[in-house]
């Protein structure tokens, strides 16, 4: 389920939820100037499952998703709900790190 | 001659009791048999080399030699099949090794295990063939058989394979002692390297199999790991450790030797009311009344109509509700008419799907408590109004009314589950799953979707978009479906089971997983049993080796989809399993495996309550079971 939180549309173009539509239009021609240059700045964009990847094919499909109002009101659903970021939890049933590489050959058994 | 021979075989004579008193032994005199084993056969190595010696001086030397092969070679066999000849990969000469170390009757048997274990040192295909051919002769299939495939696997750096093949071992009424003890060395230093002390430690009280030196001081160190009654004192310990092999190996192992300290309680942790308490309860309680659900199945399906052999529905009646209840779970229409035969679970939970509320409880406070917890979770997901995230969130304000008063289409719609729910998902996704987290995802899933204000907001947004008519509705039903696509996948891949969430969410994982395991269990299955019909008749190790894949998918499926989906599962499952039993015993010979899963399937059977199946189990499982150490006839109440 990391889809509609990576490839958020508003999370692409880097703009609120709430953001009117000519705003999403000038965001998205902005980024394309920049990704044509190349500019650094423009290359990934942040998600609150850390930094990804832009390109001019993601920014071109958000604009195209966020013109739709159904798909714009579920990507507004993820985007509005997400949290800022993610910290793993530590997992309570993963085993203590009692492990041995190499215990078993050590003990003349193999693997 | 005779000032030789007699004090010698009663040498022998006592070693080999006092190897066979020490396999029964887990405690101090464990070491004390093993003392002795080791004065006696010094003894008979002084009595070997002392006639042999004497032949020679008395210019026989041939005769010498014939006695120091006979008379001592034996004796040190064992420790140069261990300490050189596997470490060397000398796969022929470890199985005469093994052979002349005189393990007991079908001396074969260990010698084979012994040659696949110098083969899992060095593998090479040369020695796989010839351990291959050798099995092969060796019909029908036994439990070494079935070892030295394990140890031929773990050659191969399949670890897990020759795991599950060793494990499966339980099942085989063949016992060959000497097998038994390398077997349950593997599995003891597997354990482990794996750091997996609490599966060592409860073989360990199991006694499942005869301890070596080194696996009797790994199980020590299990033990006290564990806190387990019974575990060795320091003292105690320490002898283990100088009677095993590998002592500088080990020895770290003797620090690491204590019981885990206990978990701190955090300050001011009692005054974190309401909410956290609630959730600890929910959470402690689980394991109990999951525990309870699946004790609990034995005796309720008196109702079941089982008429055939197996392929009845005898897993409907009653029964489904023993084992959901003290989980909570809701198994809505098909099985749950809640009558049940046993004093302490619940009844009746919830078949008409409305709420999980009120499952009144009998017996033990453990049940009670599981199943109040439970209950609690289940009626909050239904009413939408706590979260049942639970840690920090629990108990706040409903937030219903601030955003159907609150929320306009700029400003944050104050939806708290909504945010839960997706912070909920994606910690899910990032960590390792588990039950716990599976659980606290679909219930915050189930609570958001079902919350007022998440539709309240999406009406809003939708009309302030100009979304088309149905959308929210939509949006509902596809979001509810990703989340339940990805979270069946993460479960289906962890082998998690359901939890119990009333809910969109919750009910679409619950079926899909019921759905996608069922299916899967009957192809296998079906597949196992058609091969009979097509003649494509494989080797008795990979019969075997099948029917151990198939044990370990259903018993993942039972464990994931509860007594459910064990009843579900167990007519197919005994139906073919009973023809593949018939048929290896009756076509094939195959007495120990078809024995195996005739008791396997009797198992089964009394777990979920199929009376007729247990008859037949009975009935099969009291057959006379011939072995190469001899027939064997098990005992069965």
């Amino acid at each position: 389920m990391t889809e509609p939180i990576r490839d958020n549309p508003f999370f692409v173009l880097g703009v609120a939820p709430d953001a009117s539509r000519i705003e999403i239009e000038r965001e998205a021609q902005k980024l394309l100037g920049m990704l044509e240059l190349g500019f650094a700045d423009a290359q990934t964009y942040g998600t609150p499952l850390g930094s990804q990847p832009r390109t001019a094919e993601a920014v071109r499909a958000a604009v195209a998703a966020l013109r739709d109002p159904y798909r714009r009101l579920v990507a507004e659903l993820w985007a509005r709900h997400a949290p800022k970021a993610v910290p793993a939890a530590p997992d309570p049933a993963a085993p203590e790190p009692a492990a041995r590489a190499g215990l078993r050959r050590a003990l003349g058994w193999r693997p | 001659m005779f000032g030789f021979a007699l004090p010698y075989w009663a040498l022998w004579w006592l070693h080999r009791k006092a190897i066979d008193a020490r396999r029964r032994e887990r405690s101090w005199r464990y070491l004390w048999w093993s003392s002795l084993a080791g004065v006696l056969a010094s003894g008979m190595i002084v009595l070997g080399a002392s006639a042999a010696l004497l032949c020679w001086r008395i210019g026989v030397w041939w005769l010498g030699l014939v006695f120091a092969a006979w008379l001592v070679l034996p004796n040190v066999a064992g420790l140069a099949v261990r300490h050189a000849l596997v470490p060397l990969g000398a796969v022929r000469l470890a199985f005469y090794g093994g052979y002349f170390s005189r393990p007991g009757p079908d001396a074969e048997a260990f010698g084979l295990c012994c040659a696949a274990w110098a083969f899992s040192h060095r593998p090479t295909g040369d020695g796989e063939a010839w351990l291959a051919r050798r099995r092969t002769a060796r019909v029908p299939l036994g439990d070494a058989e079935v070892a030295m495939t394990a140890l031929i696997a773990a050659g191969r750096g399949d670890a897990d394979t020759a795991r599950q093949l060793l494990r499966s071992l339980e099942l085989l009424v063949e016992a060959h002692p000497a097998v038994r003890e390398l077997v349950g060395e593997w599995l003891a230093v597997d354990a482990a390297e794996r750091g997996a002390w609490g599966e060592l430690a409860a073989d360990a009280v199991a006694a499942r199999w005869p301890a070596t030196p080194l696996s009797l001081f790994l199980e020590g160190v299990a033990t006290r790991r564990a806190a387990t009654a019974g575990a060795p004192s320091r003292l105690e310990l320490r002898a283990r450790w100088l009677l095993a092999p590998h002592r500088r190996a080990t020895r770290p192992l003797i620090a690491e030797a204590r019981p885990p300290a206990p978990p701190r309680r955090a300050p001011g942790a009692g005054a974190g009311a309401g909410a956290g308490a609630g959730a600890n309860a929910g959470d402690a309680a689980d394991p109990a009344g999951s525990t309870a659900g699946s004790t609990a199945t034995g005796s309720a399906a008196a109702g079941s109509a089982t008429t055939g052999s197996a392929t009845t529905g005898s897993a409907t009646t009653g029964s489904a509700a023993t084992g959901s209840t003290a989980t909570g779970s809701t198994t809505t229409g098909s099985a749950a008419t809640g009558s049940t035969a046993t004093g302490s679970t619940t009844t009746g939970s919830t078949a008409t799907g409305s709420t999980a509320t009120g499952s009144a409880t009998t017996g033990s406070a453990t049940i009670g408590s599981a199943a109040t917890g439970s209950a609690n979770l289940a009626g909050s997901a239904a009413n939408g109004s706590v979260n049942p995230v639970g840690s920090a969130a629990t108990g706040s304000a409903n937030p219903a009314g601030s955003a159907v008063t609150g929320s306009t289409a700029g400003s944050e719609p104050a939806a708290e589950p909504l945010p839960r729910a997706v912070a909920a998902h994606l910690a899910f996704c990032a960590g390792a799953p588990s039950a716990d987290r599976l659980a606290d995802t679909v219930r915050a899933w189930d609570a958001a979707l079902a919350d007022p204000s998440t539709h309240t907001w999406l009406a809003r947004r939708a009309i302030a978009l100009d979304a088309p008519a149905g959308a929210v509705d939509r949006a509902l039903r596809e979001v509810a479906g990703a989340i339940t696509d990805e979270l069946a996948r993460v479960a289906d891949g962890s082998r998690l089971g359901a939890p119990a969430s009333l809910g969109p969410v919750g009910e679409g994982l619950a079926r899909r997983l019921r759905h996608g395991r069922l299916d899967a269990l009957e192809q296998g299955f079906t597949r196992w049993e058609q091969r009979r019909h097509d003649g494509a008749v494989r080797s008795s190790i990979d019969e075997w080796r099948e029917f151990i894949a198939l044990r370990a998918a259903y018993t993942d499926a039972a464990a994931g989809g509860g007594g459910e989906l064990r009843r579900l599962a167990f007519p197919h499952a005994f139906s073919t399993g009973s023809h593949m039993a018939a048929w290896l015993w009756n076509t094939r010979q195959e007495y120990v495996l078809s024995h195996a899963i005739s008791k396997w399937l009797l198992a089964e059977a009394l777990a979920v309550g199929d009376a007729e199946a247990i008859e037949l189990g009975y009935r099969n499982c009291s057959l006379r079971v011939p072995t190469r150490l001899g027939d064997v006839q098990e005992e069965h109440p």
